[in-house]
Formats: structure tokens, C-alpha cells, sequence
């Protein structure tokens, strides 16, 4: 069970600044903190406030001032502990897709070409000349919830018909030329090695674009892989450029070409660790301890 | 482009018998049969092309092997590829964090030890899996006492035998009701054979009695577990006692109910010290490669075993309760 810290009470006088973070009777002072494994940070947001009170506020208002301040609280907590190691710092995992591309393109990995589309002409002009394209977000995917659906945006394949469904001037959208892969990789990076699981799903239409898409009566292949030594290579120089210590690689491998789609800081291994048997789990607690005892 | 190897998935792995070999498809949870002579040709498919193994086995003439690779690939247990070296095979090393993975608790009428802190020391020592067996009846405040004790838990995975009585039925349902954690309920003696399900647990009534210890160590292929964690397991360890701790129905801590050995009296020893006994782990590194019999069977990575009922009594004989012969390919009856 993890524990759920349920304070976090700071003091700053000219003598120090000190952070104590509790949970029942267990406390942790900052400076006894030497590292941080930061998977994501989230404060519970209890409103002492009745419903109807609450529905005649300024809802939006409210809930900017106090993500503000939340945010605030969470870069002081970050502040407070810079000097120690993290795994994953929570600047370097802000890094989205777009910058990782370019940083990617110019250590040459191969990288699908990439359009960020904000008016129907331009995108009719890039499907004139790639007929196919996926659709994915900028960033994460964010499941949404509307009423009992749950909406994720999971990479679609979009084509000239899209275009009926879209205004002049949309939000902006990215979209990469569609790759037809032999099979998918992500590499999970813990320690200074790659661990990586190859993952065929080209066999059925369902998970052809989107592994995450998952298909129970045709599950995908997932079998341990090993990644080419100069793919290696250069995927560490970018993970170095990044100045991330860990994370979770995403690639298309198409013939003999590896395609570096992004690279997710915090990302699950879990689901690389169990088909694979790479016991990732030990392997970053003992990677933590060693850090802790450095 | 054409493809020079085929390799088996790196989670699909032949394991040989006496007249058979079979592919675990450790991902997928099933097997395959392939005669001997094509787990041969497996073995050495990583390192050499499609066209050296049809010379070394002189299978040149006839295209058979590319045929029985075809199938492979379409029944999804391989590929072929260029490059087999980026295809290494699974890593077979088990590894689970908690000392004690499972426990048998016996725990009958007659029975005065202390249930309820057994099951906190059980928690304690991290178990994930405990099942509790009682043969002659129970009474029903000890059983909705377990269940709260259980509830209350981090155990995640709570079995329990026991014995058919009017208060238990009537009951059942809404001790289950509170506690998500059963995943079984076995009800014997019971009036009729019937199976519910209530909330999260399968509950099955069974006429049958089961009225000791001697009922356990059945093998059949009903019980075959096809998954990396077991197989691993299995591979350097004893499928059934590795990670086991038992109490019988005196309260003698032991391997398994049905041994004779007890390693002290729960009233008196703590689970932990027996744990820190290195006579007491033994029986855990039997794996089925020192078994008789079984150590030529090509279930043997994917069986349950029994070593307290075994053909001639002996620690390294076949499970007693078995009925397959490895060496014919069939199970007699
Ligand atoms: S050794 Fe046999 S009797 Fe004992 S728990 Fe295992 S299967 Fe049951
Ligand atoms: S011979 Fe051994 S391994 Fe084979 S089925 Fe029987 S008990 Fe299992």
C-alpha cells in the first residue's frame, strides 16, 4: 500500500525553510529526503464549501485560484527538495512530443514527419500528398469523462473524408504520415539500459494504429526484445539531451527503419515488465536504494 | 523480402518430453504438441537459418520443415525474421517479493489454535494467497470472524473448505456480501452439487465429503497453469511447497498438512521463525527435473505437484494421484 501523505506543513524563517510531510503519526522532514521517485503529484481537493454555495461561486474561478495555488505549493515542495536525486525530474517530464521530435530529428533518428494543422486547407495540402495520417494528441492522452462514455485519444488514422468533419479554423491538432510497421517497440529505461518489448498487432485491424487500443479476441504478441546497438546508442544520447534518467520509448519499426515516436518520463512499465519478466519493479527499487546510499 | 529464420516467440517455449514435446505459450495461457524431432530443430533455430537446419537434419528434399514452421506462424506461436538476435528468449528467473506466497490453515472443530492471529501474522509476512480447509463443520462465529479479519486484511486472495451446515448457508450470502476477497468457497457434504456466484467469489456445493487432509494432490490437466510466474516457479522450484506454510488441524506448523514432519506448534513458535529455518525450505527446491517420472513428462513446468502422496512414498517419487505415463503419451485410467 502506498502512503498517502495527508500534510504537508512548511516553515520559513532566517534561519531555514523546512518541509514536513505527514501521514498519521509517520512524518518526513525534507531534509531527510535523499530521493524522489516521481511518478505524478496530486493534491486532494476537498471544497469546504456546501454544494449550493458551491454551484453559486464562480466554479471556474475557485477552481483556477485553487489549481494555482496547488501548483504553487507543488513548485516549492520541488524547490525545497532540488538538490536531491530524483528519478524523473518533474521539469524534464513537462518535455512534449513536438520538442522531443526535434531534439530526435537532429541527433538523426528517424522521426515521422509531423503537422501541427490549424485550418482545413493545410491539412487537404499535406493529405493531397499523404493520403494517410494519424491523429494524436500533442501531449498525453487524458481520459474525459461525458456523462457514463469515456473518451481517450488514442492515435486514429484519419484520411481526405476527415475533412467533412472539421470547420475552417480547428483547434489545433497534430498529425504524423502514417507509418505501416512491422511491429512496435517501447523500451522502458532504468539504470542506464533499455528494456524493451516488441509488440506485434498487425494481424488485426483493432490495435493496427493503437496497441493501447486493446483487442481480447486477438491480443497483441508482446515478446522481450533487444534493441539494435546504434539504435541503442543514440536513444541514450537523446534520453541524455532530455536529461531524463528514466522513461518509457515508444518506436515503430518499419523494415530496418526504427521510428522514434515520443518518449513518456513517467511512464507505465508495468506493462513491459510482466509479459517480458524483467522484474522492473526490483529493478528500480534497487536502483533507488543505490541512489539513496550513493 | 524473404525471411532466412524462423524463431519461436521469445514467450513460447518448447519443453521436451519422453515421446512428445509441447510449446507453452506463456503470454497466452495454452499449449501446443510438436513431435521430439521438431523440438530438436527449435533449439538451434535462434542461431541457424531455415536452410542449414534443413541440411543438418537432412530435411532438404521434402520443404517439411518450412511447412511446419508456416503453421507456427499461423497459429501464432512464431515468426520469421532476419534478425533473431533482437528476439532474445524470455528470462526465466522467478522472483516475487514476499517470503511466503501461500498458506494452507486447517482448521476443524477440535481445533484450538488461535486462527485469527495466524492470519495476522500471514499478513505480516505479506502472503497473497490463504486457504483455509475445515473438515467437520465450523462454527459460524469463528467463520464471520475470519471474515472480517480478512476484510479488514491486505491478504488479497482468501480461499475457504468447509463443511455443509444449515447456519453456513443461510449465512453465506451475506458474509460475502462484505467481504470481496473469497475467490472461492468450497461447500462439501452439502445436499446437492450446485455453483453461485455472490459478489466477487465462486461458491460451489459439492456433495462430496472431504473430510481430511488425504484429499489433496490431485493432478490432472484440469490443474496445468500456463503463465510465466508459474512456470518460472516451477523451473527452479517445487510447484506446490515452494513458498508454502501449512498449520493442520493441531495447530503443527508444517510444509503441508498431510506431512509428518511439524516444525513446532503455532501456540508456541511465530510463522517467522520456522521461515528463518533452513530445514524448513528444503522441499521447496524439489523442482519436477529431480522427480522421477516427472522429470521426463512435458508437462512438468506447467503441473501442480504433491509431495506428500507419491507412488512409493518416496520424496522424490511421481505425485501418487497422477495418472499420466510419460513414456507412452497417455493418461491410464
Ligand atoms: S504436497 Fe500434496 S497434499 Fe500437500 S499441499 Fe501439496 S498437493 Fe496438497
Ligand atoms: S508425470 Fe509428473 S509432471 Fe507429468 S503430469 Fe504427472 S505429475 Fe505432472
Amino acid at each position: 500500500m502506498p502512503d498517502v501523505i495527508t500534510n504537508i506543513m512548511a516553515e520559513l524563517n532566517d534561519q531555514q525553510f523546512s518541509i514536513t510531510l505527514k501521514k498519521g503519526q509517520k512524518s518526513l522532514a525534507a531534509r531527510d529526503i535523499n530521493v524522489i521517485w516521481y511518478r505524478r503529484f496530486q493534491i486532494k481537493d476537498n471544497l469546504n464549501l456546501s454544494l449550493e454555495e458551491f454551484e453559486k461561486s464562480t466554479d471556474s474561478e475557485i477552481r483556477r485560484f485553487r489549481t494555482s495555488e496547488k501548483i504553487a505549493l507543488f513548485r516549492s515542495l520541488v524547490y525545497r527538495l532540488e538538490d536531491k536525486f530524483w528519478l524523473s525530474h518533474p521539469d524534464t517530464a513537462a518535455v512534449n512530443k513536438i520538442m522531443q521530435l526535434d531534439i530526435a530529428r537532429k541527433l538523426e533518428i528517424i522521426v515521422p514527419k509531423t503537422w501541427i494543422i490549424s485550418s482545413k486547407e493545410q491539412l487537404k495540402e499535406v493529405l493531397k500528398i499523404y493520403p494517410k495520417l494519424a491523429l494524436k494528441p500533442i501531449k498525453d492522452i487524458r481520459p474525459i469523462s461525458m456523462g457514463k462514455k469515456f473518451f481517450n485519444q488514442y492515435t486514429t488514422i484519419i484520411e481526405m473524408d476527415f475533412l467533412d468533419h472539421l470547420n475552417d479554423e480547428p483547434f489545433p491538432f497534430l498529425v504524423q504520415e502514417y507509418i505501416s510497421k512491422d511491429y512496435e517497440v517501447r523500451s522502458f529505461f532504468i539504470d542506464d539500459e533499455f528494456y524493451s518489448m516488441a509488440i506485434f498487432s498487425q494481424d488485426n485491424d483493432q490495435t493496427t494504429v493503437d496497441f493501447r487500443r486493446y483487442d481480447y479476441k486477438y491480443p497483441n504478441r508482446n515478446v522481450p526484445f533487444k534493441l539494435p546497438v546504434d539504435i541503442d546508442q543514440k536513444l541514450k544520447k537523446l534520453l541524455r539531451r532530455l536529461k531524463l534518467n528514466t522513461g518509457s520509448i515508444d518506436l515503430l519499426v518499419s523494415g530496418d527503419k526504427y521510428y522514434f515516436l515520443e518518449v513518456n518520463p513517467v511512464g507505465q512499465f508495468g506493462m513491459v515488465s510482466s509479459p517480458c519478466n524483467y522484474h522492473l519493479h526490483k529493478k528500480i527499487a534497487q536502483f533507488l536504494i543505490k541512489q539513496d546510499n550513493a | 523480402m524473404t525471411k532466412d529464420y524462423f524463431i519461436l516467440h521469445g514467450n513460447c517455449i518448447p519443453v521436451k518430453g519422453a515421446t512428445r514435446s509441447i510449446i507453452c505459450d506463456l503470454q497466452l495461457g495454452k499449449y501446443k504438441y510438436i513431435p521430439n524431432e521438431l523440438y530438436d530443430i527449435l533449439n538451434l533455430s535462434r542461431e541457424h537459418s531455415i536452410t542449414d537446419l534443413e541440411e543438418k537434419f537432412d530435411l532438404s528434399e521434402d520443404g517439411s520443415l518450412f511447412h511446419y514452421f508456416e503453421a507456427l506462424v499461423k497459429s501464432g506461436y512464431g515468426i520469421f525474421t532476419n534478425t533473431p538476435e533482437l528476439f532474445p528468449v524470455l528470462d526465466l528467473e522467478f522472483a516475487t517479493y514476499s517470503e511466503v506466497t501461500n498458506a494452507i490453515i486447517d482448521y476443524n472443530s477440535t481445533s484450538t489454535y488461535n486462527l485469527i492471529s495466524v492470519i495476522k501474522q500471514l499478513e505480516g509476512l505479506v502472503c497473497e494467497a490463504v486457504q483455509i480447509r475445515n473438515f467437520d463443520g465450523l462454527n459460524i462465529d469463528i467463520l464471520e470472524k475470519i471474515s472480517t479479519t480478512f476484510s479488514e486484511s491486505s491478504i488479497p486472495i482468501f480461499e475457504i473448505i468447509l463443511k455443509h451446515d444449515i447456519i453456513v448457508e443461510g449465512r453465506l450470502e451475506s458474509i460475502l456480501e462484505n467481504n470481496s476477497r473469497f475467490r472461492y468457497v468450497i461447500v462439501h457434504s452439502s445436499p446437492v452439487d450446485k455453483s453461485i456466484e455472490i459478489k466477487n467469489s465462486k461458491v460451489h456445493f459439492t456433495k462430496k465429503s472431504i473430510d481430511s487432509s488425504s484429499h489433496c494432490g490431485q493432478i490432472s490437466s484440469f490443474f496445468f497453469t500456463v503463465n510465466i510466474e508459474s512456470f518460472t516457479e516451477a523451473l527452479a522450484y517445487n510447484s506446490c511447497l515452494n513458498k508454502k506454510i501449512s498449520i493442520d488441524t493441531n495447530g503443527e506448523i508444517k510444509n503441508c498438512p498431510s506431512f509428518e514432519k511439524s516444525f513446532g506448534i503455532i501456540n508456541n513458535t511465530k510463522l517467522v521463525d520456522v521461515l528463518r529455518n533452513l530445514e524448513f525450505k528444503k522441499v521447496w527446491k524439489i523442482n519436477k527435473d529431480q522427480i522421477s517420472t516427472c522429470k521426463d513428462c512435458e508437462f512438468r513446468y506447467i503441473c501442480t505437484d504433491c509431495r506428500a502422496y507419491t507412488k512409493n512414498g518416496g520424496l522424490f517419487d511421481k505425485p501418487q494421484k497422477c495418472s499420466y505415463n510419460p513414456y507412452i503419451g497417455e493418461w491410464e485410467n
